[in-house]
């Protein structure tokens, strides 16, 4: 009976019955020692759980004060006295301070067995906001000569309830631009300037859950899931997520693919009779069952879909291509160019989606862009089929930059660099793990072929660093995080492994930090200089030309900015123009009269300064010269001027 | 109803000339697509086809691939009969990119 009563005590009594009892001592005994045992896991639980508590506690108090820093470091952040190292010359420690509590507090995370999932999030989304928002919190106005002229067609969709393909490439393809003038119509807003500036976050924001959809499909690690998230948003520096149609039709990208590779993986590979079809000699068609034998992915397959979730999620892919075809030129080549790899290597069973896209892009391109084609019809003509002249054309010439500039485009080629080389690291390592990561290693490649096409306006090699940067980022995770066969789950990393994790992400994060910072002199924008541009759009009469030095201004955003041409005197991107050197006032009085303009403005102000001064490519000092010899020309006349923007008007045009 | 239950091809001579059929059938189609799209392109022009042709196509390419998402013999006839309809469709599709980049490719400069 004093088993008994003892067994009471622990409060087991009711796994030892009376009938466990008149079994006999040794049972009851056993049932004791089973329920000491019970009692000391249960202690066990109760430590780990007070333990979990604790480390909750902790990871919540570094959150906390990685985000009071932050609120401290707004404040002191000078903005208005940016150096040629960019923003970053101008951060307060205390910036840095909670960047750097953040992944640390990221990292240790990582170490934890099971740490609750609102808790990475929770780091994932405050760096976003560190990161991106702290522009959108500082600065007057938003970021980026681009994201004006962006403002100013939604401005003009919002204007005239209509696109007009004849204005521009961006009433081509207008998805972005209806998309944004509906929701600025029904949030009551007068013009997206007044929420353009937090663009970035928003779109990062998005970027997040396909980020994540493609990673979990990719591995069922979750420390690797989310140490490739981290990775991405800490190597993004190319400015490409703010308020525009590539940003969009990115976040639509990742979705498509992350539906493609969740829900329409390959079941079983076919046999090498089935692939002599398609490759007709059945030595090449060996060689590549074999290869793909060996590359076949060690992660599960989905579910099996009922007819009606698969056609709706068909669907679902059909128009979300269809979003991105409508939206931007170059996104729906990179999906095309993805899936199509996916699709020869049998990596997704749906083996007429590239006909699909194709057909949507060709009918796009040929009936919905049909204006833009005809007037720009030989774009594609331009180093076509020239890979390295078009990876030149696009590589930054930093003879003429100035010292800081020129380092920062070191930083971020060294970064990139960097990137590629953790990513071969990161299949090297998985390689020895016994993973095999074919298809992320061609998803990272894939969009490398578009050099072939164009340089893309000097854009090409950010567009295509961009695309590849899910997949290169998931495989420099990897290099930290191989994970093991036979299932990859989830491994606590050792104590070398997190502190080179830690290592590496604060110097990844200090490289982000001066690139994606480092042209701020020139992307920055004050009130002064809007106002003086809505000056211009609100009184310059029809048809005139508004000249500046570069385009380094904020221009075009008004609805009306398609009643004026822009001329910038240097790279003028214009062709009626093309010809046209500024030396000095004469000729833009000649450029003035030869097109019979019916009036002439031309803008001196701060930005434009800075980009010249910045890219070198026309000396500052010429700049004040042409300001000066305006200045004293009998032609011109100061119209407005403020402290960082001076506007001249022609008053004698020829034939008048 | 099964999958098995769909007519088989034929056995015995039959058995090897059904895939040499299927090939001449396949070639029917595709030189019945080109002579369509020349006759269309000749009494309606370039311009009014090639829109009705792209979105029949992507029309025909997305039934296909919804159908075959859909489980019983009835599905899979549909999907074959569409899949046939694809191929002159993709033939007038070729003709009408053919033509269009052509067109953009001989443009002068602007």
């Amino acid at each position: 009976m004093a088993y008994k009563v003892e067994l009471n005590e622990q409060g087991q009594a009711n796994s030892v019955g009376s009938t466990a009892f008149e079994a006999g001592p040794t049972l009851v005994q056993d049932n004791f020692y089973a329920s000491r045992k019970g009692s000391e896991s249960q202690t066990q639980q109760n430590l780990a759980h007070t333990r979990n508590i604790l480390e909750w506690g902790w990871e919540l108090a570094v959150f906390g004060v990685a985000v009071t820093f932050w609120g401290f470091s707004l404040p002191a952040i000078d903005y208005r006295h940016i150096s040629d190292y960019g923003l970053i010359a101008s951060l307060p420690v205390t910036f840095f301070v909670s960047l750097g509590l953040l992944t640390t507090g990221f990292c240790l995370l990582l170490r934890r067995v099971s740490p609750p999932t609102f808790l990475l999030l929770l780091y994932t989304l405050a760096l976003i906001f560190v990161v991106h928002g702290t522009t959108a919190l500082v600065y007057e106005t938003p970021r980026y000569s681009w994201t004006y002229k962006h403002i100013g067609v939604a401005a003009y969709i919002q204007a005239n309830g209509s696109v007009n393909p004849t204005i521009d490439i961006y009433h081509n393809w207008p998805g972005f631009f209806a998309l944004s003038a509906f929701f600025t119509d029904l949030a009551g807003l007068g013009s997206a300037l007044d929420f353009a500036a937090w663009a970035q976050v928003f779109f990062n924001l998005l970027y997040l859950g396909p980020l994540l959809m493609i990673f979990k499909s990719l591995s069922p690690n979750w420390r690797l899931v989310w140490l490739g998230t981290w990775f991405f948003y800490i190597t993004n520096w190319t400015g490409q997520d703010y308020y525009s149609p590539q940003a969009t039709a990115y976040f639509f990208h990742l979705a498509f693919l992350g539906l493609i590779l969740t829900y329409f993986k390959v079941k079983e590979l076919p046999s090498p009779t089935a692939m002599k079809r398609w490759l007709l000699f059945k030595p090449l068609a060996n060689l590549f069952h074999k290869l793909l034998k060996w590359a076949w992915p060690d992660t599960p397959g989905q579910e099996n879909l009922h007819p009606g979730q698969e056609i709706t999620l068909k669907i679902g892919l059909i128009l979300i291509f269809g979003v991105i075809v409508a939206t931007h030129q170059l996104t729906p080549f990179i999906s095309l160019a993805d899936v199509t790899v996916l699709v020869i290597f049998q990596f997704c069973k749906l083996r007429r989606l590239p006909v699909l896209m194709t057909v949507m892009m060709a009918g796009w391109l040929f009936y919905m862009a049909d204006p833009f084609l005809k007037s720009n019809g030989l774009v594609f003509k331009h180093h076509f089929l020239d890979f390295f002249a078009n990876l030149d054309s696009n590589t930054v010439n930093i003879s003429n930059a100035t010292p800081g500039h020129a380092f920062i485009s070191l930083v971020a080629r060294g970064m990139t660099v960097a990137l590629f080389l953790l990513a071969i690291g990161g299949v090297l390592r998985r390689l020895h793990a016994g993973h095999r990561d074919l298809k992320v290693a061609l998803l990272a490649v894939a969009a490398f072929p578009m050099f072939l096409v164009q340089d893309y306006g000097g854009e090409m090699i950010y567009r295509v660093y961009l695309f590849s940067l899910p997949w290169l980022a998931f495989l420099a995770a990897s290099f930290f995080l191989p994970g093991k066969k036979p299932d990859g789950k989830s491994q606590r990393p050792s104590w070398k492994a997190s502190f080179s994790v830690l290592l590496v992400s604060l110097l990844l994060l200090t490289g982000f930090s001066t690139v994606y910072y480092g042209n701020e002199r020139m992307n920055n924008y004050s009130q002064a200089e809007l106002t003086a541009a809505r000056y211009l759009y609100q009184t310059a009469p029809t048809g005139s030309i508004l000249i500046k030095v570069n385009f380094s201004f904020p221009y075009k955003f008004e609805p009306n900015y398609n009643q004026y041409v822009e001329f910038a005197m240097v790279n003028d991107p214009n062709e009626i123009h093309q010809g046209y050197v500024i030396t000095d006032v004469e000729d833009i009085v000649n450029l003035v009269t030869e097109f019979k303009y019916p009036a002439g403005y031309v803008v001196f102000s701060r930005s434009q300064r800075e980009y010249a001064e910045l890219s070198g490519v026309v000396s500052l000092p010429w700049v004040d010269q042409l300001e000066n010899q305006i200045r004293r020309s009998t032609y011109f006349q100061l119209v407005y001027s403020n402290q960082d923007v001076q506007i001249f008007r022609m008053i004698k045009e020829a034939g008048k | 109803m099964t999958v098995s239950t769909i007519k088989q091809p034929g056995t015995g001579p039959l058995k090897r000339l059904t895939p040499f059929l299927a090939r001449i059938n396949l070639l029917l189609l595709a030189l019945a697509g080109f002579l369509g799209a020349g006759l269309l392109f000749y009494i309606q022009g370039w311009d009014w086809a090639g829109p009705v042709i792209t979105v029949t196509f992507i029309t025909s390419l997305v039934l296909s691939e919804l159908v075959s998402c859909l489980p019983g013999p009835s599905s899979g006839r549909i999907g074959i009969w569409l899949n046939r309809l694809n191929v002159p469709l993709f033939i007038l599709f070729g003709c009408v990119l053919v033509y269009k980049v052509t067109g953009i490719l001989t443009m002068p400069e602007s």
